[in-house]
């Protein structure tokens, strides 16, 4: 080692960008640190001034307490939409729309794809994006040639990105891959289901039953799909046995989507344009996994702000 | 400080998880690529950190304990299967992380950290385990070559040259044009096609699958 070692150090910053520094979200730290405590120290008080018992019972209540109040959100809906595919024949039926409560979801959704696939075709320069989320917005405009721009949280300005393209259930797509998509269901699913497995190989069946949704919802609620391909894609969706029809709600009509064990899917569809207005299933570097739900308008435009 | 924790005081340890989680959960992102394996990580560190608190070394009081926090956890993240087995499963009792839609994670704002993400991804397949290792405690995590000799269990000679060695891959890497030299923005490594999607970016440099 003749080198002066700074000097290796130094090349190394310099050929590496530094990764993103995050902090440990504040619940997590505190969670985490208090699970710390208790497991080093049962008998150790927790520091929160207002909890006098051991924080380990209270993560396992707080556990507990969520699996109940998902099981109870379950039952609330099989009790508004008995089987989950039939008309709603429980006693919170009476706060519905008649309309709405005796179609299934399965029928909105096919509904959907009949009017998603007499829409007209649309173009513009510029795929505009806007998804928000709790208070949280999030602006994206991409051009056909993948190349993006943002708008940038807090200085409110819009700036580019480089070449982002398009993403559907975590896999990369073109704009042209997009137009070229089958426009049958089943073609369509299957075209996903191959390519999330190609980008996926080591995922189990689940996360990857989870993307292929994702990637259709992608196709309705994010990307400039043809019509013939979006009705394709409504179609597909409308095929998974869990759908439900959770009655009229801002926006349009409220669909569940039951996958697995995972909290349910929900997405809000408008039946006269056959526009996704929100969904809360997110596709995450960790999978596409329901969230908090979110307001979606997805439209070409010609502009790009400022 | 360094006594208290020696000695088994849990409020020195309730201090200490407070001043250094960042810093781990950091390291743990950058050996492992997950976020939430880097709040395993975490806990894990911890959790090992009580079970081999009497090594501290006392004699070196001044000294902060973040370098021998940071090589607990580099053996955490080498294999955190295994981790959480000794503590009994310990993790499955912590209820897993609430879903927020993570747009950092998703396409938009901050791609600019997907691009350095892909760009430190590529090096870090290039790279040996135990290279990585001292790469992220000496260049990332900012430890000097003692540090991290001590950190690591290894002699100060074996950090130099697995730095070095590290280097010289990296060079040969952005020499053949498959890695884009930090300084550069704006175009993915390789400078064609599309940048992978986060997910694909996110831990492929794992070495294992957890959980």
């Amino acid at each position: 080692m003749n080198a002066d070692p700074r000097d290796v150090r130094a090349d190394l910053a310099g050929l590496l960008p530094a990764p993103a520094e995050r902090d440990l979200p504040s619940d997590r730290h505190r969670l985490i640190q208090e699970f710390v405590m208790t497991q080093i120290h049962p008998d150790y008080p927790s520091a929160a001034p207002a909890s006098r018992r051991a924080p380990r019972r209270r993560l396992i209540l707080a556990s507990a307490l969520s699996a109940v109040a998902a099981a109870t959100a379950a039952v609330a809906l099989v009790g508004v939409d008995g089987t989950g595919t039939g008309g709603g024949t429980g006693s919170a039926a009476d706060n519905r729309p008649p309309v709405a409560a005796e179609r299934s979801g399965q029928q909105i959704l096919l509904a959907a794809a009949t009017t998603a696939g007499q829409r007209p075709a649309t173009s513009g320069s510029y795929w505009f994006r806007r998804t928000e989320c709790t208070g949280d917005t999030q602006e994206i405009w991409t051009r056909k040639d993948g190349r993006a721009w943002v708008r940038v949280a807090g200085s409110g300005k819009v700036r580019e990105l480089g070449s982002v393209g398009f993403s559907l259930g975590g896999v990369d797509a073109s704009f042209a891959q997009l137009q070229k998509l089958p426009a049958r269901p089943a073609a369509l699913k299957r075209w996903i289901t191959e390519a999330v497995a190609k980008t996926e190989p080591g995922s189990d069946a689940a996360t990857r039953e989870r993307l292929v949704l994702g990637g259709l919802l992608d196709l309705l609620a994010k990307l400039p799909a043809p019509p013939a391909v979006r009705a394709a894609a409504f179609e597909a969706v409308a095929g998974y046995s869990g759908v439900t029809n959770t009655g009229a709600t801002e926006g349009g009509q409220g669909l569940s989507i039951r996958l697995g064990a995972e909290p349910l899917v929900r997405l809000v569809v408008d039946p006269a344009t056959a526009q996704i207005r929100q969904t809360n299933l997110v596709v995450l570097a960790s999978g596409a996994r329901p969230s908090a739900m979110c307001t979606v308008t997805a439209e070409w435009t010609d502009q790009l702000p400022r | 400080m360094r006594s208290r924790v020696r000695a088994g005081d849990p409020e020195a340890f309730r201090e200490l998880f407070d001043e250094h989680a960042r810093s781990v959960y950091n390291h743990g992102f950058r050996l492992t690529g997950d976020w939430s394996v880097a709040e395993d990580v975490v806990s894990l560190t911890f959790l090992e950190a009580w079970r081999l608190r009497e090594r501290v070394d006392v004699g070196a009081e001044t000294g902060s304990l973040r370098p021998w926090l940071l090589g607990i956890a580099t053996n955490v993240a080498r294999n955190v299967r295994r981790a959480a087995r000794r503590h009994s499963g310990a993790l499955a009792r912590l209820p897993p992380p609430e879903v927020v839609p993570d747009f950092a994670e998703e396409v938009t704002a901050r791609l600019g950290d997907r691009e350095r993400l892909a760009r430190v991804r590529t090096a870090l397949a290039a790279l040996r385990q135990p290279e990585r290792e001292v790469l992220a405690l000496c260049v990332w995590s900012g430890l000097n070559y003692a540090e991290a000799a001590a950190a690591l269990g290894v002699p100060v000679g074996t950090v130099r040259s697995r730095l070095s060695r590290a280097r010289a891959k990296l060079h040969k890497l952005v020499t053949a044009g498959k890695l884009a030299p930090a300084g550069k923005t704006g175009e993915p490594p390789g400078g064609r096609g599309q940048i992978p999607v986060d997910r694909t970016i996110a831990v492929r440099f794992a070495q294992e699958h957890t959980r």
